[in-house]
């Protein structure tokens, strides 16, 4: 006789796993460095974390969004070729032709190194304490944000648009009895999951 | 009284000046971009610290080396 209804697995094992082996068995543990969703993740760390404070997930958004810089830089690479053909740099003396085009191919390197390290380093951490959302923005600010996990009230999530569904990212909705009351875990991989894993939390923690 | 073209005053000179200052400024910036970096790696470690800041200091030299060529080419 089929199933009707089948549960499905816990997110979470019941206790948090220690050995390699049994970080390796779950799904969403990952040792790539370019990963947008850690499951107990090994070799990473924040600094404000305290003494036996576990990390249980680390997020950041999900690679998709790299699409419009990335796409910004390719378009930007062939400014000078463009300049070229349309004889713009005929009109400069010849110096000036060749400074242009070096300080054209600065700027899109720079502008996409800070595409990157902005994708790189805004992250979000759920930790066996808090959930922690660290942000830097523009070029010297950066925000970090907390809230201890049994301040947690609720976690919605949504997930839309053509994108969204096809890549499977959305936004996590956290509010809380902190100082700061929602939290929003923008643009993250497998929503549902990630919100998933902090209900079981608030759960275990009440 | 003179003015700039009958002078024979060359006002490419002027957009070397405007070039060097904008690329002097863009020095400031490229040492912003390390400050950055290493704010970032100190407040996170996520296993790419070390290609981050060797990409920083690339573009430093980078922007360096554009300035100066901006010096001896104009």
């Amino acid at each position: 006789m089929p199933d009707v209804f089948v549960s499905p697995s816990p997110p979470l094992p019941p206790v948090v796993p220690k050995t390699e082996s049994e970080k390796s068995s779950l799904e969403g543990h990952t040792h790539n460095l370019f990963s947008a969703f850690y499951l107990y993740p090994d070799d990473i760390d924040f600094e404000t974390r305290e003494d036996g404070e576990k990390i249980i997930l680390m997020l950041r958004r999900h690679p998709i969004v790299n699409i419009k810089w990335i796409i910004v830089t390719l378009l930007l690479l062939t400014g000078p070729t463009i300049f070229s053909i349309l004889g713009i740099f005929s009109l400069l003396p010849v110096g000036f032709s060749l400074v242009v085009t070096l300080a054209w191919y600065l700027m899109t390197s720079a502008y996409a190194l800070e595409g990157f390290l902005s994708w790189y380093f805004n992250v979000y951490f759920v930790t066996t304490m808090r959930i922690v959302d660290i942000n830097f923005h523009n070029l010297v600010n950066k925000k970090v944000s907390d809230a201890e996990v049994t301040k947690i009230q609720d976690v919605s999530y949504t997930s839309g648009g053509f994108l969204g569904a096809m890549f499977n990212f959305g936004n996590v909705l956290i509010q809380t009895a902190a100082d700061i009351q929602e939290f929003k875990f923008a643009t993250v991989p497998s929503p549902d999951k990630v919100a998933k894993i902090l209900d079981d939390f608030m759960v275990k923690e009440k | 009284m003179g003015n700039i073209l009958t002078t024979g005053f060359n006002t490419w000179i002027l957009f070397k000046a405007l070039a060097l200052v904008i690329l002097g400024a863009y020095l400031v910036f490229a040492f912003v971009i390390i400050r950055q970096v290493k704010l970032m790696v100190n407040t996170l470690h996520l296993g790419f610290e070390a290609p981050a800041k060797f990409l920083s200091y690339v573009h430093l030299v980078f922007a360096l080396f554009v300035f100066f060529a901006a010096l001896i080419i104009l």
